[in-house]
């Protein structure tokens, strides 16, 4: 029974070190409308491949970078700003 | 009665995959460096462990499972390669291959149940700690 609670317990702290990435907590109302951030980042020199809207509230996009990286960026919906890249 | 023992590059493979799926589905974030050179090495690991397959010389307790694992290994295959393919430029981000990709984990992730419900049915049914071949490799026949 104990070796049954402590696997129990491991797996649980193993599934909330789930690193899912989270941007916002606001509400959807306060979202940047999508066409314009998306109109804003081109202008900024990226090219954009996906545009998504994740489960962690963000705004993601599958592109390259003005300097033709090969990107995907999680930014925050409200304000705009970076919260993960990745390079690929 | 028969004692018959896995060698260890057996246990040693399959818990590396283990780790690999288990990680790659419920803790790094698709698209992740990390989710993305995992995926390589546990398809590294898949080819090898196949590879070796033909040394293996224990028997199955149940034959039927190693239709299981023949497509838990056709499920990781598919899912290196689906993995491969988003990452290159054609079809970088694309929301159809992702849903063939996260389709392809659930299958995957539902053998596993398979898997694991199989050995719990057997420990009942046999009464015997049918897990233990994993970690110590010893197995009765
Ligand atoms: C993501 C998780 C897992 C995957 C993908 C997986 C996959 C596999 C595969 C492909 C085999 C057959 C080939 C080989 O010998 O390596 C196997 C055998 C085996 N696995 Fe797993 N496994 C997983 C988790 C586990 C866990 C958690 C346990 C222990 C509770 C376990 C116990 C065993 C045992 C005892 C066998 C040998 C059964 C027999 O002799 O027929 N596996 N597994």
């Amino acid at each position: 029974m104990k070796k049954l609670f402590t696997i129990t317990f491991l797996s649980l702290v193993l599934i909330s070190c789930s690193q899912k990435t989270e941007c916002t907590k606001q509400d959807k109302s306060m979202w940047q409308d999508q066409d314009s951030f998306k109109e804003n980042l081109v202008s900024q020199g990226y090219k954009i491949k996906e545009f998504k809207v994740t489960e962690g509230n963000c705004y993601e996009i599958y592109g390259w970078d003005k300097e033709e990286n090969k990107v995907e960026i999680y930014f925050n919906p409200v304000d705009g700003s970076i919260v993960k890249k990745e390079n690929h | 009665m028969q004692q018959q023992k896995l060698a260890l590059k057996f246990r040693v493979f399959h818990w590396g995959v283990a780790i690999c799926v288990l990680l790659n589905a419920f803790i790094l974030e698709s698209g992740d460096f990390l989710h993305r050179y995992l995926g390589y090495f546990a398809l590294i690991l898949i080819i090898l462990r196949i590879s070796f397959q033909g040394q293996k010389k224990v028997t199955h307790y149940n034959p039927k499972a190693k239709y299981v694992y023949w497509l838990i290994w056709l499920c990781l295959f598919g899912l290196a390669l689906t993995g491969f393919m988003l990452g290159l430029d054609r079809f970088f981000g694309d929301s159809t291959l992702e849903e063939i990709h996260e389709v392809i984990s659930n299958i995957l992730l539902g053998l596993v149940c398979l898997h694991l419900l199989g050995i719990v049915f057997d420990a009942f049914q046999n009464k015997r700690k049918t897990w233990m071949v994993m970690f110590t490799g010893d197995k009765e026949i």
